[in-house]
């Protein structure tokens, strides 16, 4: 397989080559790209198609408190998998096999290690998944350094790929955080009477990144709003007990939260026992919630809450007019007797670009893709997701921020609410250009326009 | 009143003889010379990464057992002295531009030496349960401090990466990864973990080492004896804190990307776990726990997703049955007593 050929590739071309045609695919694909959307696939010309399953290796939590996002995602990739194969496999010729998943909670050294050994064996494709931000950031420079192509499909540290700007082996589907920060500033800038507002984020880069783009985004749009009190509570905090308290003395306008997973569940959880929600206006939480949170919830679910974040990413948004969103929610439903959660649809998108970026590849070489070919291939290119077209800028997806209010007014066969009232702001809005670093554009974002 | 203290004595040209025959010294320079060849003989850059991966450890292991092993006093703030070298050596090149390897690794010893002096300075006066939760206490400090990523240095939680060091002025790290891995700082770690074993082994065995292995036996006999007991602990911590410093600095390089946890207390709680399970009452101990807790750990991520049980059950296992003694003195008694046994047959 590929594998063979990355070998030949490594071993009989010089690098200086290989990027080049690397290069070649990226300009040239950018330019065939939407021709390829629209086009209908032959493979009867491909040669070099190997025989063996496209081979992945997936990196997700499976212990430990995220073990939940790793267990959507995992699920997701074994419906997609089986659906995918069902066709064919990766343009209707090579099936995809996931030869193994890793255990995230193992920590850096032992994922590096790991890259290491399926880097010098030669067994495996591509990786894929990762949730932990801080994971990625390790794991990626040196898959790179390793020439192992790796899909990252749910992390969201807008400094991946401003710290390592060269890495062309990795690609990420999820976006960035900035999306969901950005965008909470956004849902301000239309907020009515919001003259106070208190941030309740976990204590580490992903809540301090967001509190900090939050605040900025809202002082360079010129909002009239006071950030009165930013609160930290631990990652994996069991008793938010004294902060519902002291957000409720307060009694802000609007509460701002990243909390996200089993966090924000208990956060909400007390804070509706403790009278929060009531004492709160409105309240912003951004951290990837969704149908999980709903659940949890149920009917204590407060209705004076936006949820949502960085991507369209809940069972009814788009649900009738989207087909491919219907059947992956039904299919899900089906096999796991639950919705789909942000775990889930991120693993989705990964395999989308995955199976766009396949067809672009060998419809530009005629023949099947090295790795970094593969890789290159799933640059700037665009794909249908439940918020519309979800557009890769280089390697880097820029999704729109979408949130909505808890309803029970919806047809999915749960009885917990669903999201409605869905505001969807553009990823133009909540995204930096190419090319520009996400703080900087943070500090100059511009009132939103329309 | 003065001291007389344990001392080598005169050693003759008979005993160097002897030394250099040892079956011990043979054994380690076949070891080394095995080790060093390695990654050439086989080009599997998976092992050599392991290895790099476990003797860095094996030396920050051999370094908590200064303290442990020697002095008797149990410490869990070390993941203070491993992270104050890992995040020396990224510092010092992005901030300071420092390069150079051998700089970075003597520049982290002596800022690992510093933070040992401060944490020892504070700590030492106390006993048992009090000095292991004042060292946690204190190393805690550190962690918080570089989530909170105070002054900009650490970028928090999510880390700090690093390019690699060059050599003497030669450019190193213009080489490919893999390259730089199996044909040169596999071997600089090597030479490292050497040079410790030797220098502990020296200094261990000098009228320091016993004097700190007098303070462990009987404080009060030593106390009675004239020995300062806060300065050689103050000393012991100082000592341990550098290597273990030097352990996290070699690290940093081959990890390539540094977080805070590797100053949080899980990782005071795996180097105490690598000295034990290797054996604290022993030498080389700490070297071999270092290699079976990594190895179990890759061994058991590979075949159950119940990986923290296995590990959690094996280590138990080994505590309980060999105590001290750890996998290596729990040997080194097998073959004796099978010595034994063909000796009285």
């Amino acid at each position: 397989m590929n594998t063979q050929l990355m070998n030949e590739n490594n071993s009989h071309v010089s690098r200086r080559n290989f990027l080049k045609g690397s290069a070649a695919v990226t300009t040239v694909g950018s330019l065939a790209g939407c021709v390829l959307l629209e086009g209908d696939f032959g493979t009867e010309e491909i040669d070099g198609i190997p025989d063996e399953p496209f081979r992945i290796v997936q990196l997700l939590f499976e212990s430990g408190p995220p073990a939940f996002y790793g267990e959507e995602a995992r699920n997701a990739s074994e419906m997609l998998v089986e659906q995918i194969n069902d066709d064919g496999g990766l343009i209707g010729e090579r099936e995809i096999e996931v030869v193994d998943r890793l255990d995230e909670d193992a920590g850096p050294d032992s994922l590096i290690s790991d890259v290491q050994a399926m880097a010098q064996e030669g067994e495996v494709d591509m990786i894929m998944g990762i949730v932990s931000s801080a994971h990625s950031l390790a794991v990626a420079p040196a898959a790179d350094d390793q020439q192992l192509p790796f899909l990252v499909t749910m992390p969201g540290t807008y400094q991946l790929f401003e710290e390592n700007p060269e890495m062309d082996h990795v690609v990420r589907t999820a976006g960035t955080n900035a999306a969901g920060a950005v965008g909470a500033v956004r849902m301000v800038e239309q907020m009515d009477d919001v003259e106070t507002v208190i941030t309740v984020d976990p204590d580490y880069a992903w809540g301090h990144d967001h509190q900090e783009m939050f605040t900025a985004g809202l002082d360079a749009v010129g909002a009239d709003v006071e950030v009165v009190e930013s609160r930290y509570p631990e990652l994996g905090e069991t008793d938010y007990s004294a902060h519902v308290s002291a957000i409720a003395d307060e009694s802000p306008d609007l509460l701002f939260s990243s909390l996200w997973g089993g966090d924000i569940s208990t956060f909400v959880s007390q804070g509706v026992a403790g009278g929060l929600f009531e004492a709160v206006d409105e309240a912003l939480l951004i951290g990837d919630t969704g149908a999980p949170l709903l659940d949890s919830l149920g009917a204590d679910m407060p209705e004076n809450v936006w949820l949502g974040g960085r991507g369209g990413y809940q069972p009814n948004y788009r649900y009738d007019e989207d087909e491919a969103h219907r059947e992956f929610v039904d299919e899900y439903y089906e096999r796991y007797d639950q919705l789909p959660g942000w775990g889930a649809y991120h693993e989705w998108m990964g395999f989308e670009a995955l199976q766009e970026g396949v067809e672009r590849a060998v419809q530009i070489i005629g023949d099947w893709p090295t790795g970094e070919q593969l890789m290159a291939s799933m640059n700037n290119i665009a794909f249908e997701a439940p918020h519309g077209q979800h557009t890769m800028h280089g390697p880097q997806a820029v999704a729109p921020a979408v949130f909505g209010r808890p309803t029970d007014d919806h047809d999915l066969p749960v009885d917990h609410p669903l999201l409605g009232e869905f505001e969807f702001i553009e990823a133009a809005e909540v995204n930096p250009p190419e090319g520009v670093l996400t703080m900087d554009w943070v500090d100059e974002i511009e009132p939103m326009t329309g | 009143m003065s001291t007389r203290l344990p001392t080598f004595g005169d050693v003759k040209a008979g005993e160097i003889k002897g030394v250099l025959l040892d079956k011990r010294l043979l054994a380690g320079s076949a070891l080394f010379v095995f080790l060093a060849l390695y990654p050439a003989l086989t080009m599997n850059a998976y092992h050599t990464r392991l290895l790099a991966w476990i003797m860095c450890f094996a030396i920050a292991a051999l370094g908590f057992n200064i303290v442990l092993g020697y002095t008797g006093l149990l410490s869990f703030g070390h993941a203070a002295f491993f992270g104050a070298g890992m995040y020396t050596v990224v510092i010092a090149m992005e901030r300071a531009g420092i390069t150079d390897l051998v700089v970075l690794l003597v520049l982290a010893m002596i800022v690992a030496g510093v933070v040992g002096a401060i944490i020892g300075a504070l700590s030492v006066k106390t006993h048992e349960i009090y000095f292991a939760l004042l060292t946690l206490a204190l190393a805690q400090l550190l962690f918080v401090l570089a989530t909170r990523d105070v002054g900009g240095l650490t970028r928090g939680t999510d880390g700090i990466g690093l390019t690699r060091p060059d050599f003497l002025g030669l450019p190193v790290s213009e080489v490919p990864a893999q390259f730089y891995l199996m044909g040169f700082y596999y071997h600089v770690i090597l030479v490292c973990l050497t040079a410790t074993i030797l220098l502990l082994w020296v200094v261990l065995r000098s009228p320091f080492g016993l004097t700190l292995k007098m303070i462990r036996e009987n404080e009060t006999r030593a106390e009675m004896s004239g020995v300062p007991i806060l300065r050689y602990r103050l000393y012991s911590m100082i000592l341990s804190a550098m290597i273990v410093g030097l352990g996290g600095a070699l690290y940093a390089v081959v990890v390539g990307h540094i977080t805070p946890e590797y100053l949080d207390w899980t990782m005071s709680g795996e180097i105490v776990f690598m000295a034990l399970l290797g054996g604290i009452g022993t030498f080389l101990g700490p070297v071999v726990g270092a290699g079976g807790f990594i190895l179990l750990q890759e061994l058991a991520l590979s075949v159950t997703t119940y990986w923290h049980f296995t590990m959690g059950l094996v280590l138990f296992v080994v505590v309980l049955t060999l105590r001290e003694k750890g996998i290596w003195g729990g040997a080194k008694e097998l073959l004796e007593r099978l010595d034994e046994r063909r000796d009285n047959s």
